[in-house]
């Protein structure tokens, strides 16, 4: 397989604070990466060295093959990034924005409404981006990062504080990308959102990489699936959880049953988020 | 290039996209060019004169009064004569005295003294001693000039007002450039033309022909207005106007990489721009000036501006003034692209 991005001990520290920690990865072709981890954990550090926004301080990074410290133009020609603040220009149009940044590919002739029908904005053609909601800027930030039919996709929180509707356009977009080939490196702090689109998560918390692997490893490995019941007791209701590997489990619920009325019962699998705290002892968010 | 010249066109579209940069900068160009119009064109239109006549002051007193647009003032000998001159209490003196028996006349006028005073002055010394001997010819004619020799002739006011114009409208660019390129550090847009195959030297390179491409176009339409330009004096004022250009383009790469607010870049802009216009002063005051008012770069770009549109000298007078700011620019621009350069990674 062939390795789009390789990452090799890269480091990164702002003054005092050890942002990103030595971390080692890679993607393979057409490959998701969900890079998910808390507030200030390294995600966006990282991705602006990827993209050579910062040059590492230490360790190498290779994108299509190419060291990002020597071929970065042409590195920068076939990728797209979608950046976690919207920094898009408010005086100016959607079409106009994308024409823009076209012209910096040495891109002509772009089919600027074709684009915005892929990222589902309707917006009037001389509407400013400033009077654009938080949404429609999202994926307006989407159409841009797609303007240069990019082969690596970089995404920082592409659907961070977005409505169900919005995130669901965003994610369409990026699972469509993810048909066609590309190969895209996301971050988040959304774990049901790392679980649905990635085919394997990092977890990073400090600047440290504590585990990569598929979503299903991960819950298969490390989560324990539980059985939640719920049963009367002196006019309260009581809610337990019991192990479904546990061996005494039946047991347990023979005795709940005997000297209780059982209001329901269901299993649960493990959450990402819940081996996140496995591994990390911190929550993703709050 | 294309890249550099996509930029400088989305540049110019941002700037202008800015409501308060767009107002200033039409209101500065076409304010002044206004008052500039409506200011009087001559220096004075009322020409004080003063007299002193030895003998025969009767016979041409009611003449001379009813001179159109003369105030006259009487003398009662030459030296209180002089001193009215001297004191530009009259713009000129004439005095009639009797040489052993000869009329003798002799015209006084100051450094301040505008030609057509003087030639208004001569006229009517002529008219009054043909008027007194009968003969033109019979007298003693003599044109006095008192005070120290400042280089040239006096000006209308407004023209020199106009070089303080152009240099305030030089000035507006620093909100305008200051603007632009701290809202692309604020907001982050220069993050993402840097991850196109856009390199930072081509950024920088694209903000200084923006700065630059804005202020000589800005600086050539004022000239039109205020009627600097003429056939002799296009090549060197677009000479100047370019050194000014750069000046304004390097200390605004320094304001806008400072300031980390919309609020912080008018405050530092406002400073900068006083700074930048006190050596105006020089044009309504001219005199000495202390070191420190010389080593304002500007300085440097209004006194050469003054002398070749309103004195007409050649660039070739001012290469003192036209080193001092190239190499104030140099080390401006200098300075200005690292603070940029470091802001930018
Ligand atoms: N420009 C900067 N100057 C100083 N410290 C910084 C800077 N940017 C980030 N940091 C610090 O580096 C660490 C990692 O920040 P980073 O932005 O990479 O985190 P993140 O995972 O993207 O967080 P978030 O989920 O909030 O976006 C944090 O401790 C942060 O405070
Ligand atoms: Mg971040």
């Amino acid at each position: 397989m062939e390795k789009v991005i390789l990452a090799e001990k890269i480091a990164y520290s702002y003054n005092k604070t050890l942002a990103v920690d030595h971390i080692s990865f890679h993607i393979d072709k057409g490959e998701i990466l969900g890079f998910l981890g808390p507030n200030g954990a390294g995600k966006t550090t990282t991705i602006k060295m990827l993209i050579g926004l910062l040059a590492p301080q230490d360790g190498k990074i290779s994108v299509l093959g190419m060291d990002t410290a020597k071929e970065l133009n042409k590195i920068q020609a076939q990728i797209g990034v979608c950046f976690e603040e919207k920094n898009l220009y408010e005086e100016m149009s959607a079409i106009e924005n994308l024409k823009f940044f076209a012209s910096l590919f040495g891109i002509k002739k772009i089919d600027a409404a074709a684009l915005l029908k892929k990222v589902n904005l309707l917006v009037e053609k001389r509407q400013k981006v400033a009077s654009f909601s938080k949404g429609m800027k999202q994926r307006l930030m989407m159409a841009r990062a797609l303007i240069n039919y990019p082969k690596v996709l970089f995404l920082d929180e592409p659907t961070d504080g977005l409505d169900p509707v919005s995130a669901r356009a965003v994610r369409d977009v990026i699972l469509e990308e993810k048909e066609k080939g590309a190969t895209i490196f996301l971050t988040t702090h959304d774990m049901m959102e790392a679980d649905k689109l990635s085919d394997r998560v990092a977890f990073i918390n400090e600047g440290k990489i504590s585990v990569i692997d598929t979503p299903e490893n991960l819950k298969h490995e490390y989560g324990k699936r539980i059985l939640k019941i719920r049963y009367r007791l002196d006019g309260r209701v009581e809610e337990e959880e019991l192990s479904l590997e546990d061996k005494d489990m039946s047991k347990r619920i023979d005795e709940i049953n005997s000297k209780h009325s059982i209001l329901d019962m269901h299993t649960e699998e493990a959450t990402l988020e819940d081996i996140f705290i496995k591994f990390t002892g911190r929550k993703l968010e709050g | 290039m294309n890249r550099i010249l996509s930029i400088v066109k989305k540049d110019v579209i941002q700037i202008f996209r800015n409501r308060f940069i767009a107002v200033i900068t039409f209101l500065a160009i076409f304010v002044y060019a206004i008052i500039f119009h409506v200011m009087p064109s001559k220096v004075e239109e009322m020409y004080s004169m003063g007299f002193y006549f030895e003998k025969g002051r009767e016979a041409v007193e009611e003449q001379i009064s009813e001179e159109e647009g003369v105030e006259v003032v009487w003398a009662d000998d030459e030296n209180e004569l002089k001193k009215l001159v001297e004191d530009e209490d009259v713009q000129v003196g004439l005095s009639f005295t009797l040489l052993e028996g000869k009329p003798k006349i002799v015209l006084y006028t100051s450094t301040q003294t505008p030609e057509e005073i003087r030639e208004a002055g001569d006229v009517i010394a002529r008219e009054a001693a043909y008027s007194l001997s009968g003969y033109p010819l019979n007298v003693e004619f003599d044109e006095v000039v008192i005070g120290p020799d400042l280089l040239g002739e006096q000006i209308p006011f407004r023209n020199k007002m106009r070089i303080l114009f152009v240099v305030m409208i030089l000035s507006v660019e620093f909100f305008a450039l200051g603007n632009l390129i701290s809202e692309e550090i604020r907001k982050k847009t220069a993050d993402a033309i840097l991850v196109t195959p856009v390199s930072i030297p081509e950024f920088m390179t694209a903000k200084v022909a923006t700065g630059i491409f804005l202020t000589l176009s800005e600086g050539i339409l004022a000239a039109f207005l205020l009627n600097i330009i003429s056939f002799d004096t296009v090549l060197p004022f677009v000479v100047l106007l370019f050194l000014g250009a750069l000046l304004v383009v390097a200390v605004s790469f320094v304001l806008g990489t400072i300031s980390r607010s919309f609020l912080g870049l008018t405050a530092y802009g406002t400073l900068f721009m006083i700074v930048f216009m006190i050596p105006t002063f020089t044009l309504i005051f001219p005199g000495g000036y202390s070191f420190w008012i010389k080593a304002v770069p500007s300085y440097h770009l209004i006194i050469p501006l003054d002398g070749i549109i309103n004195y007409g000298y050649v660039l070739s007078d001012y290469l003192p003034e036209m080193a001092y700011l190239g190499s104030f620019n140099i080390v401006v621009l200098l300075l200005g692209l690292y603070v940029l350069r470091r802001r930018l990674t």
